[in-house]
């Protein structure tokens, strides 16, 4: 496919005139139509948008899910479709809402870490506070390699308030190249965290430093 | 023909990339180690006394490629190569006037066309849309006004803001005309940014519109075009910059990143927004995308505006932009790719934020030169 447009998004306009007109009957049509765009472009934005408009004002939420699975398998860097799952999870009035999807799109969304933990799109798919995040960042520092989204994630999770376990901080003391001793409380453990990015991600290097000077002062107890 | 006149503002996949004049063979590859700000005044000279053929059909589109021609001109200091009595006159021309008091109340807005097809539709047209005045175009037409050193104050502004209220809808975004079409975060964008121009918020109810702003930031921390949509750079600028824009946010922004009340949560778009550049250098739009030139300004301008500009890595960012710079002048999507008129001006822009020397610095939040914004 050559890099021309393939979306006239003043067509897609007129669509949704039209479907507007016809009613809940033009949902599948509607969802049709912009799935032929996503096989030759899975992340056209103007075509995601339409999707989306077509769900909330047509329905057709039932197959959503499945839809959003089977492009993270053919794909599972693909961001709209990570996009496109938390609207499902949060929208779709067949599937119980955040509190109850959580579980399963916590294992899910660690399962793709798990496969690749460069890809930044199931790290911020996550929720935060869970056990399940800290294991998994726990894995991905002892593995050494592409563990900057770890990295960040437990430096997040510390300013909320987080009590990582010795094996975490013994994961991350590995990490570090100077040989200034363990750290000790949290604050120690955020600021090796910091220096230890500002080393793996030279690009934002300032940002590091500057996440390091906003941290508290002082751990809390 | 194409037909989407709100790609001015943002593209979402490559615009056409037309040839200035047909190559006969791939590009040679080319790679200045400066920037060669000669070769851009010349691209855009001539984009400016002429519009090369595949950009014609875009005629609908005409006055926004005005825009990147003539405020890409004044980034570089080279505005005495535009007319710019005649520059005023032919954007007034544009705009749509409504013909008594009573029109007002009839729906429409009262704004700028984007190009003579749209002021003046073929009697073929089914639906005889007579005025098609279009928010992005009158964001543009006022934009080139303002660079050109017109005094807004001879416009009918009133008709100007009291028809755009028309345009709001009740979740406080915004149509980009009132026959009815999507509404996003980049009309949202234009509407600000024509009541900052015109200093009269009369235009637009900002509450409802920083409402909207705050619904369209993402589970990410980006921001995305509309409540759910994916987080984008673009729609990153249009957020920040309307914030910025309606008075919302101000300088010692990030200074309260991490505090509980801040309208927007900054710190996760902050967050968000860094790590879209990309190891070559160069920033994308989304995550797991390519780099493009055109996010260099998306981005680092909402960076700007944030005072966060100097957490990008600006040496990187710079080698990148230098690999888009094309041997016509002007600036491609990526390397090895023809340029085009949105990118190339992107590209300046970016520059301009870089602190390229000779460049002229730039208001931020309102996509024209500090000069040009302050009407000095």
């Amino acid at each position: 496919m050559d890099g021309r447009r393939i979306v006239k998004v003043r067509r897609l306009h007129h669509r949704r005139w039209v479907a507007e007109k016809l009613g809940p009957d033009a949902a599948s049509r509607e969802l049709e139509f912009t799935r032929k765009i996503f096989f030759l472009d899975a992340k056209n934005y103007h075509a995601w948008s339409h999707r989306q408009w077509v769900l909330q004002a047509l329905g057709g939420w039932e197959d959503e899910l499945d839809y959003c699975a089977q492009l993270l398998e053919e794909d599972v860097f693909n961001n709209s479709a990570w996009n496109q799952r938390y609207f499902v999870i949060t929208k779709s009035p067949f599937l119980g809402g955040l509190k109850a999807m959580r579980d399963s799109e916590v294992d899910y969304a660690i399962e793709a870490i798990d496969a690749n933990p460069e890809n930044e799109s199931p790290w911020r798919y996550l929720w935060l506070n869970d056990s399940r995040v800290h294991s998994a960042c726990l894995r991905v520092l002892k593995a050494k390699r592409n563990f900057k989204f770890a990295l960040s994630t437990l430096l997040d999770l510390l300013g909320l308030g987080f009590k990582p376990n010795q094996e975490i901080k013994d994961a991350i003391t590995s990490l570090r190249t100077s040989d200034s001793g363990e750290a000790g409380s949290d604050s120690d453990l955020a600021n090796s965290i910091c220096s230890i990015l500002a080393r793996e991600d030279p690009m934002r290097a300032n940002y590091w430093t500057w996440r390091s000077s906003k941290l508290p002062q002082a751990a809390e107890v | 023909m194409e037909d989407d006149r709100d790609r001015g503002l943002l593209y979402d996949s490559d615009p056409p990339s037309p040839s200035l004049s047909p190559p006969l063979s791939p590009p040679r590859p080319f790679a200045l180690t400066f920037f060669d700000r000669e070769r851009h005044v010349t691209f855009l000279e001539m984009m400016y006394h002429m519009l090369p053929r595949p950009y014609q059909s875009q005629e609908i589109n005409h006055l926004t490629l005005a825009y990147f021609v003539i405020s890409g001109l004044d980034i570089l200091d080279a505005l005495d190569r535009v007319h710019k009595d005649a520059v005023a006159d032919w954007v007034l021309s544009f705009q749509a006037h409504p013909r008594s008091k009573a029109d007002l109340d009839n729906g429409q807005f009262y704004g700028f066309h984007g190009s003579r097809s749209s002021q003046f539709p073929s009697k073929d047209n089914a639906i005889f849309t007579p005025n098609g005045s279009h928010l992005a175009s009158t964001y543009c037409a006022l934009a080139i006004l303002k660079i050109v050193g017109y005094n807004l104050s001879n416009i009918d502004s009133e008709s100007m803001l009291t028809s755009m209220r028309n345009l709001q809808q009740s979740d406080g975004s915004f149509m980009p005309i009132h026959i009815g079409a999507e509404r996003d975060l980049r009309f949202l964008y234009c509407a600000a940014a024509i009541c900052f121009m015109l200093n009269n918020w009369n235009g637009m109810d900002r509450e409802k519109a920083k409402e909207y702003i705050l619904n369209c930031q993402s589970y990410d921390g980006g921001f995305g075009l509309s409540p759910g949509s994916e987080s984008h750079g673009g729609a990153a600028y249009c957020a920040i910059a309307s914030l910025r824009l309606m008075g919302f946010i101000g300088d010692d922004c990030l200074s309260n990143a991490s505090a509980p009340s801040s309208k927007a949560n900054i710190r996760s778009l902050l967050d968000w927004s860094l790590q879209r550049q990309f190891a070559d250098g160069g920033i994308q739009g989304r995550p797991n995308k390519p780099s493009d030139t055109c996010y260099a300004f998306w981005i680092g301008a909402t960076m700007g505006t944030l005072g966060a500009n100097k957490f990008i890595d600006e040496i990187a960012l710079r080698s990148f932009l230098l690999t888009c710079q094309s041997e016509y002048g002007g600036f491609a999507k990526s390397p090895g790719v023809l340029p085009d008129l949105y990118h190339s001006y992107y590209g300046l822009a970016a520059f301009s934020i870089l602190g390229e020397a000779g460049l002229k610095p730039l208001c931020l939040e309102l996509g024209v030169t500090e000069a040009a914004a302050t009407g000095l």
